[in-house]
């Protein structure tokens, strides 16, 4: 079964994420596939995540799918024009890819070619119309296709961002433009992530919620100062450190595990989207201890 | 007549001095200026900036703020320094007409001092044997000391005036023979006659008036009158001769006025000064009648309510039915007026006015008869020392246009700046006046000392750094762009956008200079900086440094504000400039003196919150670094500026200059920064 | 307006380093209300050229002037004569006065010592702050009167990404979310259904180089 097809029977899916590697080896990378083969349903192949140039997720994904591995083709509107945009998608349906996650992107200053000219001709939600639109067999400027395309496409949301009401304005334009599934920032406080599931289940969409490990104390607290959109509470900060320096990881695999086994059961969300961020290989220990292998 | 705007001081002066022009002057330390400013209109500065009724303290707009500022004491300040000094000589060609003067008190001083500076010959006529009308026998040497009067009519005599003293206009010289003798006679010999009360017994002996008492103890011709004496009357002259009985041992002199303090024309400070010398003051108090057997014994007073203004302005006193009261007195000094000669006048064929007074057509002082003046007390009736030499000056000019035919409609009309805004005022740092110290009591009732003394130097400048420059502020021309730079950093909300440019309002700008400095277009410009521009001033000083010391040269620049004495350190390589705030120096003033030769400069601003105009001290340190970086950027070296505070800093940025070495510009070497 | 600001000075020096005789010459427009390249900064750039010249004790032939506009060849004319005496000019009007300056000047070859950034708003004194991008579609009229083409770094036409934080953009953090302050504005003027508005994708077609404009085609 293809992620769209459990996703629609109602399946609990989990789903990681893989980064290209920067440089034509895929040792490690193969190793990633090969842990997360058959322990959950689909992987993220990012695109230049935060703008560090790497190898195209196209290629990682169709790499990941001949592995035995469902990808889900990151796609941001940074590096190209709708007509590069839409022409890699093309491609990559040719090659066999399905599952597509529509984004604007980081800006060109959080990677590693900073003078580079951003191009965001398009953005998120014109992504998602576009998949539509070639879904429908015609490209963006109406003219029709030899063959159209079957994407399942998706988009992200950040439920615990810091000023939510422009961001469900947002959430609800992805949805009218075609997104089909959701994966969210990283969420920690469930209680704010069923309200915000209350409103998202009034759309016809599947949500995904995002689980990042807490590695250590100072992670947490580097999240909270720096990145937009994530919340550690400060009891899970305090859970950690009472955990000691050593332990700290293990426990933080516990509260991830902990927090999916609470959204399975209280079936708030879909499934869940693992970022294990240079821990990879821990994804199948949090799925164990949350119940799912 | 054309109006000119000048400042509320300069509008009320009767000679119009630019009082802001020798004020501002003091505020630099540049006293010679302020007093070529002074002398420029005023032949008798020492006199003026003792006696003078000072009616541009009374208009002074910093008296919105808290005080006005001690402009007399300034002006004395001064014209101290350079006392008879002669600052303008005759011209080397000159009119053939030859001018009588008849009296040799201010307004014939000034006439004669005018008409020798346009260049013509002036002879001065004085039934005295001294110059000076009221100045040497009537105002008080504790006032105005007479060797002071005699040096600046010395000066004035200096430019080639003939003197003629002992002589008597009616009596060795007639009007008739002057004009026989000369082109032009101007009259000006005063109002000696004081007028007597119509009331019995001002006859009776110890009866006497104030002005000739006054007279005659200049000349020494004087002792105590009694030991008891009633002083009539609210003038200068009334506190005066009390002030003077009291020197010469009166026990008990006593004050009597007709009206209230208010409507005195002495002025509160007079009678202020006149108590603390031990004379009383009743007020509002009229005499009837002066009672006594062949002298004065005591004199009866009905009490007074002041009624309907008059057409001097002030009420009229009514005596009140009922309210006698007596005083007792060996002696009467009545000082309720006085008025010209009239018998002198009518002899001489002019025609003669209501108060014994010669008519005159006009202004100008022109009489019926062809070529005779007249102005001063003779025409007006008592005026102020001021007011006599305007007169003066007016009558000199009208005589050097009868000569030449020009046209008698050339009077320039002087209008006040406007009040200041409360939001205005309310910007302003607020800064005590500074008082002359005076002659201790004991000493002032023993002795005709000079009871004030001048401002010392400190006193002097941080009086003069209270002036708010009004009307000296900036201008916008034709290049403004309307960028509205300056409407933001103004820091009293001056500057607003007219119909195509920005304006800024004269009567309200205080002249900090910062719009100026911030302007992109340049299009700012401070009246101030037209007079002492920065460029010409600083290349003064470098040549001169550079004779000194030719190796290194630091040129600092100081807020007077902080420093009012001066620069804040001496030393042998560091030659200063004085600005009235740094705030007012734009990048291009800090970098100019490197461009021509300098090796270092230093600035000595006040600290930020202390900043006489809130925000010059802050817009300097970004316009300081900005200057570094392009002295950093061409190669000088921006280590070679700083904004330093006290004498250390000063000392070890110099050795660190000399560390640098000379300024390689001046070399053509790029020395590694 | 248009802003610029003037180039690193060893750059200015660099390009006027083979002429002896250089006027720097401010513009009297946009330049000079952004403080930039008026009298003031001609006069303090002239300056600076003349004393690095003469530590190099090079020509130290520099001088300021403004004229009221570099881009209009009539104000450019009324000059030619004078500039023509110089061996460069150095123009501090935005790149569409050097161009017409050069094209006009044609015997003496003017070098901008500006660069040109943008079209702007001033934010307090002497602060400048892009707000036009020049796009030729403009979107004004639904988004508030807040240009997100512009005021957002990624020109998203459909409200806020997941990046900013406690109101602030992820790629500046000194400066508050476009999307941000569209909402608010919107919500304010009880706009909050056109925010809702799908924004279709810009047509860059009205952006294609060199722009042009007739007033009467």
């Amino acid at each position: 079964m293809t992620l769209r097809e459990k996703l629609n029977a109602g399946r609990f899916v989990v789903t990681a994420e893989i980064g290209p590697p920067k440089g034509t080896d895929v040792g490690r990378l193969m190793e990633h596939i090969e842990l997360l083969r058959g322990k959950v349903d689909a992987a993220n192949v990012t695109d230049n995540q935060s703008a560090v140039m790497r190898v195209c997720s196209l290629a990682i994904s169709v790499l990941a799918l001949r592995n035995g591995l469902e990808p889900i083709l990151q796609m941001t509107c940074r590096d190209r024009n709708r007509i590069g945009l839409q022409s890699d998608l093309l491609g990559a349906h040719v090659l066999g890819i399905r599952n597509v996650l529509c984004m604007t992107g980081d800006y060109v200053s959080s990677g590693d070619h900073k003078d580079a000219k951003p191009v965001y001709d398009i953005e998120s939600v014109q992504l998602l119309r576009i998949v539509e639109r070639l879904n429908s067999g015609r490209d963006m400027a109406g003219n029709e296709l030899a063959g159209g395309t079957d994407f399942y496409q998706g988009a992200v949301v950040t439920p615990e961002t810091d000023y939510l009401e422009p961001q469900l304005v947002k959430f609800e334009k992805k949805v009218n433009a075609g997104a089909r599934f959701f994966q969210t920032q990283a969420i920690f406080d469930i209680e704010a992530f069923s309200s915000f599931m209350s409103f998202a289940r009034t759309f016809p969409v599947k949500v995904l919620a995002g689980i990042v490990v807490l590695k250590s104390v100072g992670m947490a607290n580097y999240m909270n100062r720096n990145v937009p959109g994530i919340r550690v509470p400060e009891d899970l900060i305090e859970e950690l450190r009472s955990a000691g320096r050593e332990n700290a990881l293990d426990r933080g695999i516990d509260i991830a595990a902990r927090h999916i086994r609470q959204l399975k059961e209280k079936n708030l969300c879909d499934g869940v989207h693992i970022m294990a961020i240079g821990i990879e290989e821990k994804v199948p220990l949090i799925m164990e201890r949350a119940g799912l292998l | 007549m054309r109006p000119i705007i000048v400042p509320p001081c300069q509008a009320a002066c009767p000679i119009n001095t630019d009082v802001r022009g020798y004020v501002s002057a003091i505020a630099r330390g540049d006293a010679e200026e302020a007093l070529r400013v002074i002398r420029r209109v005023n032949p008798l500065p020492s006199v003026c900036g003792r006696i003078c009724t000072r009616r541009c303290e009374t208009a002074c707009r910093r008296a919105q703020v808290d005080a006005p500022v001690a402009i007399r004491a300034l002006k004395r300040y001064a014209a101290d320094l350079a006392i008879g000094q002669s600052f303008f000589t005759r011209p080397l060609s000159s009119y053939p007409e030859k001018v009588a003067i008849v009296g040799s008190g201010p307004s014939g001083l000034v006439a004669a001092h005018d008409l020798a500076l346009l260049g013509y010959s002036v002879t001065l006529f004085e039934a005295r044997p001294v110059l000076g009308g009221l100045l040497s026998e009537g105002i008080p040497k504790y006032r105005l000391p007479k060797e002071i009067v005699q040096r600046e009519i010395g000066a004035i005599v200096s430019l080639g005036i003939e003197v003629k003293t002992g002589v008597r206009f009616g009596k060795e010289v007639s009007l008739d023979g002057l004009l026989w003798d000369f082109d032009a006679v101007f009259i000006a010999v005063g109002s000696g006659k004081g007028i007597v009360p119509q009331c019995d017994g001002v006859d009776l002996s110890g009866v006497f008036s104030g002005v000739d008492f006054l007279k005659e103890v200049d000349r020494g011709d004087r002792q105590a009158p009694g030991r008891r004496v009633v002083v009539i009357g609210g003038g200068h002259t009334a506190i005066d001769a009390a002030r003077t009985c009291i020197r010469l041992g009166v026990s008990e002199v006593t004050v009597v006025y007709r009206r209230s303090l208010e409507e005195m024309p002495a002025g509160k400070e007079e009678v202020l000064r006149a108590e603390e010398e031990g004379v009383r003051f009743v007020y509002c108090a009229a005499p009837i009648r002066f009672i006594g057997k062949t002298r004065v014994e005591r004199v009866r007073f009905a009490r007074t309510a002041l009624g309907e203004p008059e057409e001097s302005g002030r009420r009229r006193p009514v005596p009140l039915e009922g309210s006698e009261f007596d005083l007792e007195a060996d002696a009467v000094i009545l000082a309720i007026g006085y008025a010209p000669d009239a018998e002198e006048i009518k002899e001489a064929g002019l025609k003669v006015g209501e108060r014994g007074t010669i008519v005159v057509m006009d202004e100008t002082g022109a009489t019926d008869i062809t070529g005779v003046f007249a102005a001063g007390d003779v025409v007006t009736g008592p005026m102020s020392v001021v007011d006599a030499m305007a007169s003066g000056r007016k009558a000199a000019g009208a005589i050097h246009r009868y000569f030449r035919r020009i046209p008698d409609n050339a009077f320039d009309r002087l209008v006040s700046l406007r009040p200041l805004e409360t939001s205005v005022t309310a910007a302003i740092q607020k800064s005590e006046r500074q008082e002359p110290s005076l002659l201790p009591r004991e000493q002032r009732t023993t002795s005709f000392d000079e009871v004030e003394s001048a401002l010392d130097h400190e006193q002097a400048r941080r009086e003069a750094l209270r002036c708010l420059n009004c009307g000296a502020g900036a201008t916008v021309d034709g290049e403004c762009a309307a960028c509205l730079n300056c409407v933001r950093v103004c820091p009293f909300g001056i500057p607003a956008m007219g119909a195509q440019t920005v304006e800024i309002d004269v009567a309200q700008c205080q002249a900090c200079g910062i719009c100026a400095a911030e302007c992109p277009a340049c299009a700012i410009h401070l009246k101030d900086d037209a007079r002492y521009p920065m460029r010409p001033g600083v290349d003064r000083v470098l040549e001169k440094a550079r004779e000194e010391s030719p190796d290194i040269v630091v040129t600092g620049f100081y807020c007077c504000f902080r420093h009012p004495l001066g620069p804040p350190v001496e030393r042998h390589a560091l030659s200063w400039i004085p600005v009235l705030c740094l705030g007012r120096l734009r990048e291009s003033d800090i970098l100019y003196p490197f461009e021509v030769g300098a090796e270092g400069i230093l600035l000595v601003s006040c600290r930020d919150e202390e900043c006489r105009f809130g925000r010059g001290v802050r817009l300097l340190a970004e316009r300081v670094e900005r200057v570094k970086t392009i002295l950093d950027d061409t190669g000088i070296g921006g280590s070679r500026l700083s904004v330093v505070a006290g004498d250390d800093e000063c000392d070890r940025f110099i050795r660190g200059i000399e560390r640098l070495g000379i300024n390689p510009v001046r070399t053509g070497k790029r020395v590694a920064a | 307006m248009i802003v610029a600001e003037a180039k690193p000075f060893d750059e200015i020096k660099e390009m006027v380093n083979g002429y002896r005789k250089v006027l720097v010459l401010g513009c009297g427009s946009c330049v000079t209300v952004c403080m930039s390249g008026g009298q003031k900064e001609a006069e303090l750039l002239a300056a600076a050229l003349r004393i690095a010249r003469g530590i190099e004790r090079r020509e130290a032939t520099v001088d300021a002037k403004t004229i009221l506009r570099q881009c209009d060849e009539e104000f450019v004319r009324q000059v030619r004569d004078e500039l023509s005496s110089y061996d460069a000019v150095l123009s501090m009007a935005c790149g569409a006065g050097v161009q017409g300056m050069n094209e006009w000047l044609r015997n003496v070859p003017v070098l901008p010592a500006m660069n040109t950034r943008f079209i702007g708003l001033c934010e307090g004194q002497g602060k400048w702050v892009e707000v036009c991008a020049a796009c030729g579609d403009c979107v004004l009229g639904v988004t508030g009167g807040i240009c997100p083409v512009t005021s957002c770094p990624k020109g998203i036409l459909n409200g806020p990404c997941g990046g900013n934080k406690k109101g602030r953009c992820e790629v500046s953090p000194d400066v508050p979310c476009a999307w941000v302050l569209i909402y608010e504005r919107m919500k304010e003027r009880g706009k909050l259904e056109e925010f809702k508005k799908e924004r279709a994708a810009k047509d860059w077609s009205k952006r294609q180089r060199p722009g042009r404009y007739t007033h009467r085609p």
